[in-house]
């Protein structure tokens, strides 16, 4: 499976232009989409799982058209939307059972082997029964998981998928986004967490305003921000100014002042020390250096389109 | 589409249907109204005579009973839902992981509906599981489970799916779901209170209103059009469904395929309403094929027409096809040779030959009219022999009827079971002179002018060849019934105006009483009512002789058979008061309604039980003695009784069709006359008709115009005669049926006014016996009246039928007095009576005597009667502008005295008058009417008068605000309404009642108590200053319509009824407080005013103690010097 991205524009009544000329190729494997709020990753998506159309340009699925073939492409399509919610009148198990059904699999029997199975997957058989609505959070997330990949799509798109959940939970969900990984899954994860996408993710593309700004490996973003982040320590009446001038990654406090990492092209004194960055630092630096973008985006609005809307 | 997806949205639609809260709640409700709707209308549980007969005595009827709620109900909440649905789409993501599955638009929206549909139709099931278990464990219903799931998919699924179509669209356009509700809401309440009548019910979507029940023996009354109609909403559905998978704003899979959709949803929303209009056109064309009919009759009108003397039918059956041989002899009874022989017989029927003595005779045939080439010499006859076939063409049948009526729902039922005036199928035929299944010659209606038809009285006839596959063939027609190998002849030794012909799968009950034989012809498995006259076998013969003496009372039974035959539901006729009959009612054989559904109350069951609990409150009632009862109230109600009750509050009584009257009069001789028309009908009537008398107590619920049919036509006639009156088509048929019992009843009390009422009985049926079973001349009529009473009718007659002006009937001191007279202590009842206008009067005058009496009986005595007796009534001519005393002794104290103008200006046209006390004591013991001065009734020239019809009364309203019900206010409204004591008018409202002042209308206004704001004022113009007395007409109203002063309402309970009076005079201006309630009803003074020249207003504002203020005259009296 093969996703490519060509010429895509979408610009909403009003002039917004969400998308601007996006082209790009996802391989299969996990793939981060990375970006402020607004940088088109949303609409990117919505586009992708055929909940609306772009102004101009198209996306193939291997070979298949998003303006064509849309029966084929929602064949292989496993969607998580960022705010999903469940109908509070369904027990868990039936909701996988109506997304099983929905994604073809006939049969009470075999739904329900498929359905039993997602549940022991994702960790929810023991509350297979409990009203969906009653769920914790972090079991909804994974309920909601459980839905978009039932019935073995090959693209499955997940959208801010870890936010809200405590630490065991995202590395929970993130081992079960590895665990179907497979080889000729691809695996759309859109997050501004970018923990999320350098223990997960092969390669990723940042959007930032609808343009592509990067794509390659986390590794290569990483390389990025070699020899500009720094960790130094700063006393209390020069952190004012520092903060002002530099991007701060980390402050913790110290005897008189803070230890802080700065993301900067140069050292600003002689006690700055040069640190190994991560995929963290080299977002920011990308941000702020490459883009020249502090990331006070507006917010992508009036992206929703609804069934009778 | 892709059934799987389609089942697994249906399937979790339907369980998050289930699960809501507010479906739970309609669910229950639903159950918990239909069960107790179901038990309390079709079974005994609440109540033990609780089963309405007609919600029981079918077999559909439950089914179609529960269906029709359940489909209302239903409505009611997928319209709640339907919204709901949709919006919950719109609110959560959730809907966007369905979204991105595989299924087409198309599934989606079809797995919804399917989905609703799914829990409704298992909600249906349920309702109707449950009243299929009432229907058998509880109910006296005959079952079938067939009627249950027919009404399932012809009125619950296409009703259902219409709205549910429907309010989808509505919400996809509309995009808000309180909108949709309620644009969905008046939708439904429109279409069910407003217009499901409307264009013969194409717009009633629940389908409750369209005929709808079915027959248990000839099925539904039109199967074909009711499916069609009902077709519509399923193709409308469609089309609204289509609309909505291509409104919904996903993609499509194929974003063509939304093209196709739209382009399906407007072709099949076209079908639906192509087929509405081919629905409503079906309809239209049978209007203008009756046009076209009515013309053809209109073409041959003038034709003078030979008279049928025989008719030898031999009539043949194969399948639905009837085949005729007819043998006619002709007479000419005209005094001109008749050239050409007009005949008539149903259109459809194939006329195959016309013989004449073995030779073809040419004709030619237009529709029903066929013009046959051949001529009769005066007096002379000639024998035809007609050969047709065919299937009979229904629409020939009340061509004089209303399109309206003939159209819609009969005036008082409930359920419109559908209208059927022939039936000729395979098993079950019922053919009756109306569709015209044998040559005739006299042309049955008369559309034109339908109080002008004649009748033939012929010799009948009738061979009937069974069919040797039906055994069970019962041929029911009038004559002697003679079996001869597979033929059926009906042999009639009298001439008959026309016959009918039954054939059907019937059992016979018979009995013979005095050498009458009393035949049931009942379809084989309805006989459910012998049971409830088993104690009384025995004795029939004797209460059937009672009931006898009753009919014969009015006129000797004139055959010698009287058969009932039972009918589908379905078979229709109409009131025609032209012809004095209705098809019900044959010579000999009289139509009952399937299980006697239709018309009178035939639940014996209910009747036995109510007999017996209402008798044991005085005496315990044997049961031998309720089922005597029982059968004599219903041979009353359902033969003999002019009109029947309604089971509709709002609706006047309507006329009993199967009055057996027609039998006694119309089918019994025939009257005619060129310069009377209606002799025939105004003669028969005066023998069977009581005169009207308008039951107030069912129009004290409606809020509607005081003008009973009977006064409209008692007014219509203050500016018509009798002759316009008959070819006005603008004239209701109800309107027209009050005029001709009133012109009836001027002749009859005309005629009572010289001879007693037993003579003129006796004379009325002497005259008919000796021309029984045939035509003669209205002359004969007035010959023998003239020959036996010595009084020439001619001159009344004349005048009675052209006089186009109407009396105006005054009348002042009435009194009664005692009376010593031939040694016993009687009553003298006096009045002054005064006609003014150029045109005689006739009244009657009825005293009641109280039964008080103090000596009306030799030594005075004997005590007095027990409650109030009516004396026989007395008919006094008033001439033209003449006064006259009337004076009348009677033996009974009087309590009242009742004077009934008759037709005459006066509203109301009763004048009653009451005797509290009679002390004063008389010598005067003449009787009779004299003549006296009309200086008598001379207005005293002092007195000033000013009455709400006045033009010096004016109604003054705080403001000009219009309620929203005044845009349809009709224009032709009338003026005076029906005074509600419950609910009085908020608006001064004028209306009638004997205690108002005023001739020819005794009329008052009233309203609603109020502020004060609105009020009336009487306007005067004061001639010459002075002294005047002022009074007020205090019509005394607490005592009327039922609400007692003193008791019932808010306004009673003993308060005063205050009215504050205001008269305005010069520079003064004094306010006077009166109660009502003080003093019997006439004028009240207000006081003594030196009023000055110019104008003096009265004026009285709506701020008064009671619930309504009242208004009516006021009078000025000039004191002269006195003061």
């Amino acid at each position: 499976m093969n996703i490519r991205i060509e010429g895509l524009n979408k610009i909403y009544p009003g002039g917004h232009k969400a998308l601007n000329d996006l082209s790009f190729n996802i391989e299969p494997g996990m793939f981060g989409l990375l970006g402020p709020n607004g940088a088109g990753k949303t609409t990117l998506m919505r586009i992708m799982t055929l909940l609306q159309t772009a102004s101009s340009g198209t996306i193939y699925f291997d070979n298949y058209d998003i303006r064509k073939d849309r029966k084929v492409i929602r064949s292989i399509l496993g969607y998580l939307p960022q705010d999903f919610r469940f109908f509070e009148k369904f027990k868990t198990w039936e909701f996988l059972d109506y997304g099983a059904g929905l994604a073809g699999i006939k049969g009470i029997k075999h739904r329900k082997e498929a359905v039993d199975a997602m549940l022991h997957k994702v960790g929810l058989f023991e509350v297979r029964d409990r009203w969906a609505g009653k769920l914790s959070g972090g079991m909804k997330r994974r309920l909601g998981i459980a839905q978009a990949i039932i019935g073995d799509p090959k693209v499955i798109i997940v959208d801010e998928p870890t936010t809200g959940l405590d630490p065991e939970e995202r590395i929970r969900f993130r081992n079960i986004l590895s665990q179907i990984s497979g080889d000729d899954v691809i695996i759309i994860l859109s997050t501004h967490i970018v923990g999320d996408i350098s223990s997960t993710c092969k390669k990723l593309a940042l959007l930032n305003r609808g343009e592509l700004k990067f794509e390659g490996t986390p590794d290569d973003m990483v390389g990025l921000a070699e020899g500009k982040v720094w960790e130094v320590f700063i006393p209390d009446e020069e952190f004012k100014d520092i903060k002002e001038k530099y991007p701060i990654i980390s402050t913790i406090p110290a005897n008189g002042g803070w230890d802080i990492q700065i993301v900067a092209e140069e050292p600003g004194g002689s006690n700055w020390k040069s640190i190994p960055p991560n995929i963290e630092h080299a977002y920011v630096y990308f941000m702020d250096y490459l883009l020249n973008d502090k990331m006070e985006m507006y917010a992508n609005q009036g992206a929703h389109n609804e069934l009778f809307a | 589409m892709n059934t799987h997806n389609i089942n697994t949205i249906a399937r979790y639609e339907a369980k998050l249907l289930k699960r809501g809260w507010l479906f739970r709640v309609f669910a229950v409700l639903i159950l918990l109204v239909m069960t107790v709707n179901l038990l309390n209308s079709s079974t005994n549980v609440f109540w033990e005579m609780n089963a309405y007969w007609k919600n029981v005595a079918l077999t559909s009827s439950i089914p179609f009973m529960a269906t029709r709620l359940y489909a209302l109900a239903q409505a009611i909440i997928v319209i709640f839902l339907a919204g709901n649905i949709i919006k919950r789409d719109k609110k959560l993501d959730t809907a966007e992981v369905l979204y991105v599955r595989p299924m087409s638009n198309a599934d989606y929206i079809i797995g919804k509906v399917w989905g609703i549909m799914r829990v409704f139709i298992g909600m249906n099931v349920i309702v109707l599981a449950e009243g299929l278990l009432i229907n058998v464990l509880l109910s006296r219903s005959p079952v079938n489970v067939w009627y249950y799931l027919i009404y399932i998919f012809t009125i619950s699924l296409p009703s259902l799916l219409f709205i549910l179509g429907l309010s989808f669209s509505v919400m996809t356009l509309v995009k808000n779901q309180a909108v949709t509700f309620i644009i969905m809401l008046g939708v439904a309440a429109t279409a069910t209170f407003y217009l499901s009548d409307k264009l013969y019910g194409v717009l009633d979507f629940f389908g409750g209103e369209i005929p709808s029940l079915f027959s248990d023996v000839t099925g539904h009354s039109n199967l074909e059009v009711y499916l069609w109609q009902r077709g519509i909403y399923y193709l409308l559905a469609t089309g609204f469904i289509l609309l909505t998978i291509a409104a919904v704003n996903r993609l499509p899979l194929k974003p063509w395929k939304t093209k196709i959709l739209a382009c399906g949803s407007v072709i099949f929303i076209c079908l639906g309403l192509l087929a509405a209009y081919g629905y409503v056109h079906h309809f239209e064309n049978k209007i203008k094929k009756r046009e076209m009919l009515k013309a053809v009759y209109e073409k041959v009108a003038d034709i003078p027409k030979a008279s049928i003397f025989s008719n030898k039918l031999l009539v043949k059956q194969e399948k639905d096809v009837l085949f005729v041989e007819s043998k006619l002899k002709l007479v000419n009874r005209h005094h001109d040779k008749l050239d050409k022989l007009v005949l008539f017989l149903n259109p459809s029927l194939t006329l195959n030959g016309v013989k004449c003595e073995g030779k073809e005779v040419s004709f030619e045939r237009e529709a029903q009219s066929i013009i046959i080439d051949k001529s009769i010499v005066l007096k002379d006859s000639v024998e035809l022999t007609l050969t047709y076939s065919g299937k009979i063409d229904e629409d020939i049948c009340y061509l004089d009827i209303e399109n309206d009526a003939y159209f819609k729902k009969p005036e008082g039922e409930v359920i419109f079971y559908g209208k059927r005036y022939v039936y000729q199928t395979d098993k079950y035929m019922l053919l009756t002179p109306e569709c015209i299944w044998y040559p005739m010659a006299e042309n049955p209606v008369n559309p034109a002018v339908p109080y002008d038809i004649n009748k033939d009285f012929t010799y009948y006839t009738l061979n009937y060849i069974l069919r040797d596959t039906n055994k069970q063939q019962v041929v029911i027609s009038q004559g002697e019934e003679i079996h001869r190998g597979d033929t059926v002849q009906y042999i009639n030794h009298i001439p008959l105006t026309g016959i009918s012909l039954t054939v059907g799968n019937y059992e016979k009950l018979s009995i013979i009483v005095d050498s009458l034989s009393y035949e049931l012809y009942l379809f084989r498995g309805h006989d459910y009512f012998t049971k409830h006259f088993n104690l009384i076998k025995d004795t029939l013969p004797a209460i059937i002789r009672t009931m006898q003496e009753v009919v014969d009372n009015k006129r000797i039974y004139p055959f010698a058979r009287f058969a009932m035959v039972e009918t589908p539901i379905h078979f229709t006729s109409y009131t025609r008061n032209w012809k004095g009959y209705t098809e019900l009612i044959m010579p000999e054989i009289a139509f009952l309604s399937e299980k006697g559904v239709v018309g009178i109350s035939s639940d014996f069951k209910s009747e036995s039980m109510r007999k017996k609990q209402w008798g044991s409150r005085n005496a315990t009632m044997e049961d031998d003695e309720v089922q005597v009862q029982v059968f004599k109230d219903f041979v009353t109600w359902t033969f003999i009784n002019e009109t029947r009750g309604t089971s509709d509050w709002q609706a006047d009584a309507q006329l009993n069709k199967l009055d057996i009257g027609g039998m006694l009069f119309a089918h019994s001789g025939f009257l005619y006359s060129q310069d009377f028309p209606l002799a025939n009908i105004v003669v028969n009537m005066m023998q069977s008709a009581n005169p009207t008398q308008t039951e107030v107590w069912r129009r004290m619920w409606t809020n509607t115009s005081a003008l009973t049919d009977d006064i409209k036509a008692n007014i219509y006639l203050s500016k018509h005669s009798f002759r316009e009156a008959m070819v006005d088509k603008d004239l209701k048929p109800k309107v027209f049926y009050e005029l001709l019992k009133l012109k009836t009843f001027e002749l009859k009390n005309y005629l009572l006014s010289y001879i007693s009422a037993q003579e003129l009985t006796e004379f009325l049926k002497e005259f008919s016996e000796q021309y029984l079973f045939s035509e003669y001349p209205f002359a004969e009529f007035t010959n023998a009246f003239k020959q036996k009473h010595n009084i020439d009718l001619t001159p009344f007659l004349k005048e009675w039928y052209i006089k186009n002006k109407t009396p105006l009937i005054l009348v002042k001191d009435v009194d009664a007095k005692m009376v010593l007279k031939d040694e016993f202590t009687k009553y003298k009842i006096r009045f002054l009576i005064y006609n003014p206008s150029p045109v005689n009067a006739i009244v009657t005058v009825k005293a009641d005597a109280s039964g008080n009496n103090r000596g009306g009986r030799p030594g005075g005595g004997m005590g007095g009667n027990s409650g109030a007796a009516t004396t026989d009534p007395h008919y006094y001519q008033i001439p033209a502008q003449t006064a006259m005393e009337i004076k009348i002794i009677q033996d009974d104290r009087p309590s009242s005295l009742t004077i009934n103008t008759n037709i005459a200006q006066n509203l109301p046209n009763t004048l009653p008058y009451t005797f509290t006390r009679i002390d004063a004591e008389t010598t005067d013991t003449t009787t009779g009417a004299v003549v006296v001065d009309t200086l008598l009734f001379r207005q005293d020239a002092d007195e000033l008068i000013i009455d709400d019809e006045d033009k010096g009364f004016h109604i003054i309203k705080a403001n000009n605000k219009h309620a929203l019900k005044d845009f349809f206010k009709k224009e032709d409204e009338d003026k005076y309404k029906v005074m509600n004591y419950w609910r009085p008018h908020s608006v001064w409202t004028p209306f009638f009642n004997n205690r108002g002042y005023g001739t020819p209308v005794s009329s008052m206004v009233y309203k609603k108590k109020g502020v004060g704001k609105n009020r009336v004022e009487w306007r005067a113009n004061i001639a010459q200053s002075g002294y005047y007395e002022l009074s007020i007409w205090n019509p005394r109203l607490e005592n009327q319509g039922g609400r007692r002063g003193g008791g019932w309402g808010r306004g009673g309970g003993g308060n005063p009824q205050t009215q504050t009076y205001t008269i305005t005079y010069g520079e003064s201006k004094d306010v006077i407080s009166l109660d009502l309630q003080q003093g019997d009803k006439g004028w009240v003074a207000l006081g003594d005013f030196y009023l000055p020249e110019g104008e003096t207003v009265i004026s009285l504002g709506d701020n008064v103690s009671w619930d309504f203020a009242v208004a009516d005259a006021v009078k000025i009296t000039r004191l002269g010097k006195r003061k």
